[in-house]
């Protein structure tokens, strides 16, 4: 078995090989092939994943940790990089993850983008993203993951503008390549300073120095404050989660992928790979689990606003994702991973499942147009849609009771260990487990709101009152999904544990029967609450939204993400903008060039005489590169008198 | 390497080869084009195999420089034809030999006498090799004028139509301005090592001797002398590099210049600046490298930050890639000023080796991605005939595999991990922070800007509608193609496994600080 683990690099060899072959794929099938291809990588990567489980399995706990040096990366003495793999519990659990829902993904895509005219292109970008995800997670060391972590930004700048000939979706690719940038620039410098503490990148000696106490704790919160930078981008925190609800300006499957298990999921991975660096910093775990709980609460609540079903769903990312920060940030690296992987499939499958109406609802506009402008991602225009579309239905229940997190489903589990984590400690981490308590009702709130809009009532356009269930290849993953979001917490419960046993050996989780009751009651309040307002009965026809009403210009500036774009645009892309015309259209013409002209006038103004002569005609060039010959020729023989 | 007992003289065969091709190319007849493009192509690709096999045959361990000739030039002044190379000059003699039948590729479409554009052309890869093998100041500094003359006829007959004569002009007229200095302090140098009685333009030689040299020259202190030629050659260097706010010539010589010209201005004349400084200004003037280093780190600072501005501030898409190179060429700076910092402070020289070796990186990588973009800049130019950002629009619709090609490209400009860029610009500052902490901090802010300017340039081009202008634009074609594709490959190749060509650069660089 222990050969095996030598070939693990496979695991983000297979995504490339897939990439490669739709790249040089030539002649008519190509198009045709491309899904398949990209989708049979990613399953042989999740095969892969799968063997080289087993074989860590097969050992005891304290020897999971497996390092493979694959080759020298740039040698100056005494920069020394190494391209290295880390195969141990967390980073294969997390590679089980990636390419378990990204291969489900890659099949979905398949039939979501049948007729697309650049699906070869798509698969192509699709595997790298993949290939670029495991390389973050697998790598042993922190340069090699900072590659990942580019790359990985890459691909979702090229498949969030995938459909470029819309200007929107090209903004919104560009700016989540310039937002995550800014959060690169903190990492970027974390690792500078990084290095030069303690003089590798490895993972292996930087932990082992860091829990010898081998460096200051100075230096050790300047550092993880950096690199927390670079997780805020990443990760979608507050101050730099704006790029992510642009981001499903990309296909549905794109942001399915970013959403639940590549890109985003990144930062969270890496504080839990860090930990040891970070619980040197109790300041930076102080900042991290606030702003974890903050963006969890405000992310939370400006998804109550959203009318673009895949927006509420963004919304609840970033704030799901703030549950994780929090939890890695308190040092609850156990329970951050668990959320992780649940988040994963029940996120999954409910983009998949608004993937699923919005392709419904695009198919019957087709067929039934109506006057009203079209927009197939508004749930105002929806409704209804629970009789016509019961598997869509049933399943995104699922996975939104998941995410409110009603037991048994999987959301309940790693929520409630999260809180349970948090709800322990004192002082800072007290406030952000009343954040995260309040934030589980504001998710369970709009999670209803959402299914009361899309699937209750009466159809509210043509589109949905024609709508139709979307084919297997679509449904069956949904199904999938919805399996896993249901059971999928279980691997964790209270009695197995199996997870816990596999991350934390010795740790089994803890569950705090209050605790999961007071969760359970503040999901059944959130969900109480959203149906007295949104049910059918309660919603008289016309109005646009009942909250409306009562929230008045809170619920208008609800719609309006509060305003942070528009603050984010005034406070720093016009200056920023400005700034570069300044540069561009004054100081360079007229100030250094300006410089350079009077210099030049000043000489010619010298030696008028000679003026005539740099008049930018060849002859007269020629004629005084010959007269300087002479006058060199002449000066030598003086020389040589 | 020996045949029929006698040594063969790679380096001239090398140097001058193209020059050969010139000679032969300007006495066909006037009208066969097509025999023009074969013997352009065939002659620049003589040097490509040649200095291929001259790096392959390196030999690291051996110190100095290798494969040197040496013959009298010119007894009376004591100027010696002296010829030899290390890993720095190697690879930047491969890469000039890489990047010219690559141009030469590209300017297969020229119309307007292309007998003439084909042997300049070739006049101008000899200057430039000339510079990178010369071991004799006064050889180096003819060779240093050679390219100039061509690349000026370039611009000035070949360039884009609006101001091309201001462009030559002011490219040859500011570098000229450069060159004089660089005249008068190789003048210096050879009088106050005793003139006619011992003077000297050998640079080993001089490189020994001046640095330790004291008394007057004409009744001038020694320390005077010095300082006046140490600046000479700093301008004339920091002109060519360009060092902000040195630079303005750059982006109206590289807009206004041909494809071809453009992507050997960027690609290789610029680094004949840099070259300057670790070849003659370090050695020559260790003492006045360290004190004047943190200047030097200061102008590097700001041309990454202003350079990057003033790209993002652009209409044309051809002078957001030039300004582009002041931004990347800004990182070779730092590089440099940090070992000229080396150069007197011992402490700081591991790091100092690092940033060095990245700056030598930069120089290999910029070459390769500056390159790619002129010739891709190049490409929609040829078919739209404007470089107005605006008019653009929507092109990858047309030209899918151009804007694959286009986005990988640049994204190795824009210092993408796993691509050559990055690879170079992370040794910088890994090894300028514990040097420069706060200027490197601030030139990371240049990273930013950088990913805004590019990341525009490919909206403005390639992404949203496609503008009815171009519905008939045709795909990039095949020769095009093959004029970037091993610059592809060698971002790919270096970006993934640099440790292929850093031993080079590290075994010449690490003797920079003995």
């Amino acid at each position: 078995m222990d050969a095996l683990l030598e070939w693990s690099w496979l695991i983000i060899a297979f995504p490339l090989l897939g990439l490669l072959i739709n790249l040089i794929s030539t002649g008519y099938t190509r198009e045709r092939m491309a899904g398949i291809v990209a989708s049979m990588a990613a399953a042989a990567s999740f095969g892969m994943a799968l063997m080289v489980f087993a074989a860590l399995l097969s050992r005891p706990p304290e020897a999971r940790l497996v390092e493979v040096t694959l080759y020298q990366w740039a040698i100056v003495p005494p920069l020394t990089a190494e391209v290295g793999l880390r195969i141990d519990p967390l980073s294969i659990a997390m590679a089980l993850i990636v390419t378990l829902v990204g291969t489900l993904i890659h099949v979905y895509s398949i039939g979501y983008m049948a007729g697309d005219p650049h699906i070869r292109r798509f698969f192509m970008f699709l595997n790298l993203f993949l290939a670029s995800m495991l390389l973050l997670v697998l790598a042993d060391n922190f340069l090699i993951l900072f590659v990942g972590w580019e790359l990985v930004g890459l691909c979702s700048y090229l498949l969030i503008g995938f459909w470029f000939e819309t200007p929107y979706n090209a903004w919104a690719g560009r700016k989540a390549f310039i937002v995550n940038r800014i959060g690169d620039f903190g990492f970027t410098l974390g690792l500078l300073l990084l290095f030069w503490t303690f003089g590798t990148f490895r993972y292996g000696p930087i932990f082992e120095a860091a829990e010898h106490g081998a460096v200051e704790a100075g230096v050790a919160t300047l550092i993880t404050l950096l690199l927390f930078a670079g997780v805020t981008g990443k990760s979608a925190q507050i101050p730099l989660y704006v790029w992510l609800p642009d981001a499903m300006a990309g296909p549905t499957p794109v942001s399915a992928l970013i959403h639940a298990a590549t890109m985003v999921t990144a930062g969270v991975y890496l504080i839990a790979r860090a930990h040891p660096l970070f619980e040197l910093a109790p300041l930076t775990q102080g900042v991290i689990t606030l702003v974890g709980a903050a963006t969890a609460l405000w992310a939370a609540l400006i998804a109550i606003g959203q009318f673009d079903l895949k927006r509420v769903l963004a919304f609840s990312t970033i704030s799901q994702l703030g549950y994780m920060v929090a939890a890695a940030g308190a040092g609850a690296v156990g329970a951050a991973i668990f959320h992780l992987g649940t988040h994963a499939f029940f996120k999954a499958l409910l983009f998949l499942g608004a993937g699923s109406v919005i392709h419904a609802l695009e198919h019957a506009h087709r067929h039934h147009p109506d006057a009203s402008p079209f927009d197939p991602n508004d749930m105002r225009r929806m409704g209804g849609l629970a009789r016509r579309m019961p598997i869509t239905f049933w399943t995104f229940g699922i996975g939104a009771a998941a995410l409110a997190g009603l037991p048994p489903l999987a959301g309940f589990w790693s929520k409630d260990e999260i809180l349970a984590a948090l709800g322990k400690a004192g002082g800072w981490t007290a406030l952000a487990y009343g954040l995260l308590v309040a934030a589980a009702f504001l998710t369970a709130f709009y999670m209803t709101r959402q299914v009361a809009m899309i699937f209750a009532g009466a159809p509210r356009s043509a589109a949905a009152g024609h709508a139709h269930e979307s084919p297997a290849v679509m449904t069956v993953p949904l199904m999938i999904f919805a399996f896993f979001s249901v059971g999928v917490g279980w691997i964790n419960a209270p009695g197995l544990g199996a997870l816990s046993a596999w991350l934390e050996p010795g740790y089994p989780p803890v569950f705090h029967p209050e605790q999961a009751l007071l969760a359970t009651l503040v999901a059944l309040a959130g969900i109480g609450t959203a149906w007295a307002i949104y049910r059918p009965q309660a919603w008289p026809e016309g109005v646009e939204d009942p909250l409306r009403p009562a929230l008045r210009g809170f619920f208008t500036a609800l719609t309006r993400k509060l305003y942070v774009d528009e603050l984010y645009d005034v406070l720093f892309v016009r200056p920023f903008e400005r700034a570069a015309r300044a540069v561009a259209d004054v100081v360079e013409p007229y100030g250094i060039d300006g410089a350079v002209h009077a210099v030049a006038r000043l000489v010619g103004s010298l030696a008028s005489g000679v003026r005539r002569w740099s008049s930018g005609y060849v002859r007269q060039y020629g004629l005084s590169v010959l007269i300087g010959a002479v006058l060199l020729v002449f000066y030598i023989l003086w020389m040589l008198r | 390497m020996t045949l029929f007992g006698y040594p063969i003289p790679i380096l001239t065969l090398i140097t001058f080869t193209p020059l050969l091709g010139a000679g032969i190319i300007a006495l066909t007849p006037r009208d066969s084009v097509r025999l023009h493009r074969g013997l352009a192509l065939f002659f620049s690709l003589i040097p490509l195999v040649l200095s291929a096999w001259l790096w392959l045959n390196l030999d690291l361990d051996q110190p100095g420089f290798q494969f040197v000739e040496r013959a009298v030039w010119f007894p009376q002044v004591n100027a010696n034809y002296y010829l030899g190379v290390d890993g720095l000059s190697v690879m930047l003699i491969f890469l000039t030999a890489l990047l010219t039948p690559l141009g030469v590729l590209v300017s297969f479409n020229i119309t307007e006498d292309p007998r003439t554009y084909f042997a300049l052309f070739l006049a101008l890869e000899t200057g430039i090799l000339g510079v990178f093998v010369s071991l004799d100041l006064l050889l180096f500094f003819l060779f240093w004028e050679l390219g100039l003359v061509p690349m000026y006829f370039l611009i000035n007959n070949w360039g884009a139509p609006e101001r091309r004569h201001y462009a030559a002009l002011k490219f040859i007229l500011y570098t000229m301005a450069g060159s004089l200095g660089l005249l008068l302090g190789i003048q210096l140098i050879w009088a106050a090592l005793g003139g006619m009685q011992g003077g000297t333009f050998d640079l080993l030689e001089v490189s020994r001797r001046w640095p330790a040299l004291q008394g007057t020259l004409a009744g001038v202190p020694m320390e005077v002398v010095k300082a006046i030629v140490f600046w000479a050659f700093v301008i004339a260097f920091a002109i060519k590099v360009p060092v902000w706010p040195f630079h303005t010539w750059l982006p109206d010589a590289h807009t206004e210049a041909p494809t071809a010209g453009s992507m050997i201005l960027a690609g290789i004349l610029l680094k004949l600046g840099a070259y300057g400084f670790l070849r003659i200004v370090f050695p020559l003037f260790p003492t006045e490298s360290t004190r004047f280093a943190i200047a030097l780190a200061l102008l590097a600072t700001a041309a990454i930050v202003f350079g990057a501005y003033a790209a993002l501030g652009q209409r044309d898409f051809k002078r957001l890639v030039a300004y582009s190179s002041v931004n990347h060429m800004g990182f070779v700076v730092l590089g440099i000023a940090v070992a000229g910092y080396a150069l007197g402070n011992p402490a700081v020289r591991d790091y100092a080796l690092i940033a060095v070796n990245g700056a030598a990186l930069q120089l290999f990588a910029h070459g390769l991605s500056s390159a790619a973009m002129f010739a891709l800049v190049g490409v929609v130019y040829d078919r739209t005939h404007t470089r107005d950002l605006e008019a653009y629009g929507g092109l990858w619709t047309r030209m899918p595999i151009y804007g694959g090609i286009l986005i990988y490209c640049a994204m190795a400009s824009v210092g993408l991990p796993g691509l050559a860029g990055f690879v170079a610009e992370y040794m910088v500052v890994q090894g300028s922070w514990p040097v420069f902490t706060t200027l490197t901090a601030i030139a990371m802010l240049g990273l930013l800007i950088t990913g805004a300017f590019i990341t525009k340039a490919i909206q403005k081009v390639l992404h949203g509608p496609l503008n009815p202008r171009w519905a008939r634009l045709p795909e990039i074609s095949a020769r095009e193609i093959l004029a970037v594709a091993p610059l592809m490959v060698f971002m790919l190749l270096t970006g993934l496994w640099p440790a292929w060509i850093v031993p080079t650069l590290n075994a010449t660089l690490a003797r920079l600080f003995g």
